[in-house]
């Protein structure tokens, strides 16, 4: 049976976890609202001088069906409000936007909805990747609101080989989650600078009693670890 | 001596320290330390009543400092303190 994957950011992070999900074998489909722009082609590697001006996500969705993958294309922000449309059937979500409230729409539906999911994030020399699945902590356990004035890429800068690392370790780990690997679920692992260190720290967190996310998924972190298959 | 692990985002407030060595026994008094050497850090960890951000996290080792005592969880010689903040950027 094919998976279906949702990966929400056609840009750094996006292009390497599209082009290695869809070379999985994995049905995608890829969501982002931008075109290319000169100033994104040091890290957005995928992309070249021919598609400036193109929205993204259609240019991505084209290079895995070039590979002999399967991937559509929505041109468009994921939001709360756009979640269920867009990834109604999906096995799994990994976002890779560069945008604090969508990371948060992403993993609130991924928990409420009871799918696995992964959250990256790259700036500067480092990132974050974030492995979720039903029944732990989640996302908003972790950071519990977005920082609204957090820097982008596009503001604060990131070494491009960065977002290339960060979006193979999330597409890594978002193999393993389909495969019902749990290793890593529920941990965040944290690259600080990859210029120097490598090794992530890898950091678990407990579910907090408040988290208004972990309150409405299928299945509790308060109740006994569940295997993914137990969770669709 | 502990550590306090600085993330990239914020060594420009470190004048690019990337650990900062502390006598202090606790969280809190590590963090106070952090201030005092390099003011200004405090602004981007804590609120104007003295909680931690949201955004924010803090790691003993592996184990985040909400699983021992928060802020007066206490520090050993070897201990490293991480400051791990929400990252939003990747696109």
């Amino acid at each position: 049976m094919t998976t279906r994957a949702v990966v929400v950011g056609a840009g750094g992070l996006g292009g390497p976890i599209a082009l290695a999900l869809g070379a999985a074998g994995l049905e995608l489909l890829i969501v982002d609202p931008d075109v290319v722009e000169l100033s994104n082609l040091h890290r957005q590697i995928q992309f070249t001088t021919a598609d400036l001006g193109h929205p993204k996500a259609p240019r991505l969705a084209g290079l895995v069906v070039g590979r002999g993958g399967q991937a559509r294309a929505v041109v468009d922000r994921f939001t709360a409000a756009r979640a269920d449309a867009l990834a109604a059937d999906a096995d799994l979500i990994v976002d890779a936007s560069d945008d604090p409230a969508t990371k948060f729409a992403v993993a609130d539906w991924a928990v409420t909805s009871g799918r696995p999911y992964v959250i990256a994030a790259a700036l500067r020399y480092g990132g974050n990747v974030m492995v979720g699945a039903p029944g732990l902590a989640c996302y908003r356990c972790l950071f519990e609101e977005p920082d609204r004035e957090a820097p982008s890429c596009a503001d604060a800068g990131v070494l491009g080989p960065v977002v290339g690392a960060i979006g193979g370790v999330a597409a890594a780990v978002a193999i393993g989650l389909v495969r019902g690997e749990r290793g890593l679920a529920g941990a965040l692992l944290a690259f600080d600078d990859l210029r120097a260190v490598a090794d992530p720290r890898i950091v678990r967190f407990a579910a907090r009693r408040d988290c208004p996310a972990c309150a409405r998924a299928p299945i509790s972190p308060f109740e006994r670890p569940v295997k993914l298959a137990e969770a669709r | 001596m502990p550590t306090i692990r600085i993330p990239s985002q914020l060594r420009m407030l470190t004048a690019g320290a990337a650990d900062i060595p502390t006598a202090a026994s606790t969280v809190r008094a590590a963090l106070a330390d952090l201030e005092r050497l390099h003011p200004g850090v405090s602004a981007r960890l804590f609120d104007a009543r003295g909680e931690l951000l949201p955004f924010i996290r803090l790691f003993v080792g592996s184990d985040d400092i909400g699983s021992r005592r928060g802020l007066d969880t206490e520090l050993e010689a070897r201990d490293e303190l991480a400051i791990v903040p929400a990252i939003a950027g990747g696109r």
